[in-house]
């Protein structure tokens, strides 16, 4: 009996094919064209402000980069503690192609047309992907903690090699071009501010259709056979190390691309921005958003980008009533964040994601309770 | 008689209202760290800030203006930097103090599109290198600029045989490697060798690193680092007994009240090259500084504390500019940016917080000039030069 597919609250999926489709019913579609509606409104609003565009710019980059990692760690099950070095990798591959190529042979001054960083974002996401491609290669022998510390030793080597080369500037800030789009150059906050919100949003969209796709697809299906258990892929005809590896290839290219977003958007580079600790934040965004879920890529960023400026206000307020010589507010911030990664790893280890869920089911089952 | 009474109260009230409303509003922007890396030194500098300010209005150093000095914690993140910059915008910020290398070198390109000059404390020479360094100014000499006025104390100095021995201890990151270029290449001018430069930055031990330039011959040290480091090295080399046949010295952030703290009688004999005055010299800068130190509850180690001098001139250049700006018709942020491009020669500014005027302009993006050099004597800092400025700089990195 054909199921109403705006009403179905359970799932009637009865065949493969029917099993390949990205939503279930109608509503979903439905409801994700309202969402993706509202977000390109929210630019109108009236209480947005440059330091909230700010904020929501780098929600959006972020996610594109923690749907990277969530690919490496959340499907295939590989640790990496060095993402934000891939994202770093895009960024300087941007930077100096637009520098010592681009702006000598091209012939570009203040601006670069908007053309050509189409262009350079997928081809600084694939120097990312060589370096995750290579940077994956110890998967074939390592596991677990011990190739959790191969990507550390690769966030390390990044930033260590950065701070020593004189074409990089040291680590110090390399300028990027802003954009030039239909003719106009993109400049000021008041300007960057909504461009990188539409273009970001654009960007999520398209990489999360694209994540989705590769996840119903063969390899997608590799991946979570290799994460699960990598004996019984290779049984089954799975070659689970180039499986990690091209996990880590893609992963990079999404970092990548993240990264030369961040570029244009900063109009410089500067090594600051991909260390350790923000590929810490990566991690945490990916567990508390919940690993191995697309949604969790999208809603981590955003809670914990729009956290900090709440511990900010919290570790003033702290700091200005505990004495001088006690440096709570100094402790605020890690430990905030340290305790919501552990809460979420004892109470609620699907993360956010989870909530979503049960959240939609309630919805869709309303007004029974099961 | 209700009705006179009624009347004149009302009459004070739209006085006093009238009043307030003529009293404009001038606001300046400071972001740095309250929380995280290097809140030591950035609490200190807040609270200058947050001082000056208050002391600024109950004097009334600008006629018909208050000033509203915005202060947010940005814990040493360059994201949050950025962040607090544009929020300023929101607020009617018009000028913008900085704090960390990172984030003031990140806002270059902001502050140039917003038209809104910067000040930071970091003396990174790339703050105002070009490109875009238009609205980028240092309050004082830099990083680059004092090394180099240590290399050429060596070689002034030096009466040994041969080239002296010089290393160098940086910070791993953009702060500390700011004046290695410059100084590899002064170095070649003063004939002075450096025999190595050392990047750390938290380490406690540096016995191995000691020894090794002891068995290399080096016989001097500068420290382009903060503290800490430098204070855990001078003990090292005290309990290797090599304060006899090595002299330490640094540039800004490695000295003051906080290394002599730390490193206790080791920091004895510490050569500090700096561009401000200290507390204890009584000078009258330092004769204010202490008044509004006092007059606001600060404590002796935040009043002697010379981060503290660096938020009072940082606010009080900003202040003599709005105040400029105003007795010349608005306050703005590009009349602000007039008034410190024109903040030269009879114009220039004396602060009493530095060795030397403030001042500004065409191909001249640092404010106090001059610095001189200052050793632990007895363990009281003393000066021991004259404010002077470094003869090679001009010659290793030219400025535009």
């Amino acid at each position: 009996m054909a199921v109403n597919r705006w009403i179905q609250s359970g799932n009637y999926r009865r065949n493969y094919k029917e099993d390949q489709t990205i939503f279930a019913t109608f509503s979903e579609q439905a409801s994700l064209v309202v969402l993706i509606i509202l977000l390109f409104l929210v630019p109108y609003a009236p209480f947005m402000s440059r330091s909230l565009f700010r904020l929501f710019d780098l929600v959006l980059i972020y996610t594109v980069a923690v749907m990277g990692l969530n690919i490496v760690t959340g499907f295939a099950g590989q640790i990496s503690i060095g993402h934000a070095a891939f994202m770093g990798v895009g960024a300087y591959a941007a930077a100096t192609i637009t520098r010592d190529l681009a702006v000598p042979l091209l012939g570009f001054a203040d601006a670069v047309p908007f053309w050509y960083v189409l262009l350079l974002l997928p081809v600084s996401g694939l120097i990312a992907a060589t370096a995750g491609a290579f940077v994956g290669l110890p998967s074939f022998r390592l596991k677990h903690l011990y190739l959790a510390i191969a990507t550390l030793a690769f966030q390390i080597i990044f930033t260590w090699s950065v701070g020593h080369t004189p074409w990089l500037k040291q680590g110090g800030s390399i300028r990027v071009p802003r954009v030039e789009f239909f003719g106009e150059i993109i400049r000021g906050s008041s300007a960057i501010g909504p461009f990188f919100y539409y273009f970001g949003l654009v960007v999520v969209i398209v990489m999360a259709l694209a994540f989705r796709n590769l996840l119903r697809s063969k390899f997608g299906r590799a991946l979570v056979a290799v994460r699960d258990n990598d004996r019984a892929a290779d049984a089954m005809g799975i070659n689970p190390g180039a499986t990690k590896v091209m996990a880590f290839a893609i992963g990079g290219f999404y970092a990548g691309v993240a990264g030369a977003l961040l570029a244009f958007y900063n109009g410089s580079v500067i090594v600051e921005s991909f260390s350790l600790a923000i590929s810490i934040d990566f991690l945490a965004m990916a567990i508390i958003g919940g690993l191995g879920t697309l949604v969790g890529s999208l809603i981590g960023p955003v809670f914990l980008q729009f956290l900090d400026p709440w511990v900010e206000q919290l570790a003033d307020l702290v700091q200005w009533v505990m004495p001088s010589t006690i440096d709570v507010g100094t402790a605020m911030r890690p430990s905030v964040f340290g305790i919501i990664i552990v809460l979420f790893l004892i109470f609620e280890p699907r993360g956010l994601a989870n909530w979503w869920r049960l959240l939609r089911q309630y919805f869709k089952r309303w007004p029974f309770k099961f | 008689m209700k009705l006179y009474i009624r009347l004149f109260f009302s009459l004070v009230v739209f006085a006093l209202l009238g009043l307030g409303l003529a009293q404009q509003e001038i606001v300046f922007g400071w972001s740095g760290a309250v929380t995280g890396p290097t809140s030591d030194a950035g609490r200190f500098v807040l609270q200058a800030i947050d001082d000056y300010c208050r002391y600024a209005n109950e004097e009334q150093l600008i006629p018909g203006y208050t000033v509203n000095c915005i202060t947010r914690d940005d814990q040493y993140n360059n994201d949050n930097t950025l962040r607090n910059f544009e929020a300023y915008l929101d607020e009617g910020m018009v000028a913008f103090i900085g704090y960390s290398t990172g984030g003031t070198l990140q806002l270059k390109v902001n502050a140039l599109e917003e038209e809104i000059p910067v000040i930071g404390s970091s003396l990174h020479i790339g703050v105002i290198d070009p490109p875009d360094n238009d609205f980028m100014f240092l309050p004082i000499s830099s990083y680059s600029e004092q090394v180099l006025a240590l290399l050429e104390w060596i070689a002034d100095n030096y009466q040994g045989e041969g080239a002296p021995k010089v290393a160098i201890i940086s910070h791993p990151s953009a702060f500390g490697r700011a004046p290695v270029e410059d100084a590899r290449n002064a170095a070649e001018l003063l004939g002075v060798e450096i025999v190595e430069v050392q990047e750390t930055g938290e380490g406690l031990d540096y016995t191995a690193m000691l020894q090794r330039w002891s068995a290399a011959g080096v016989q001097y040290v500068i420290g382009q680092n903060v503290q800490s480091p430098i204070a855990a090295m001078l003990n090292a080399a005290q309990a290797l007994g090599l304060k006899d046949s090595m002299t330490f010295m640094g540039a800004h952030y490695t000295g003051g009240e906080t290394l002599t703290n730390l490193a206790g009688d080791a920091a004895e004999g510490f050569l500090w090259a700096t561009s401000y005055y200290l507390e204890s010299e009584g000078t009258p800068g330092m004769v204010l500084q202490r008044e509004i130190g006092e007059r606001y509850g600060r404590s002796e180690e935040t009043i002697t504390d010379t981060n503290y001098t660096t938020g009072l001139l940082q606010a009080a250049i900003y202040v003599e500019v709005a105040r400029r700006a105003a007795a010349a018709g608005e306050v703005s942020s590009q009349s602000i940016y007039e008034a410190l491009m024109s903040m030269n020669g009879v114009n220039a500014f004396d602060s009493g917080f530095g060795v030397g005027p403030v001042s500004f302009g065409e191909g001249d993006r640092v404010g106090v000039d001059a610095m001189r050099l200052i050793q632990v004597q007895d363990g009281e800092w003393q000066p021991i030069t004259e404010p002077y400025n470094s003869r090679t700089f001009p010659q290793v990195h030219p400025l535009n």
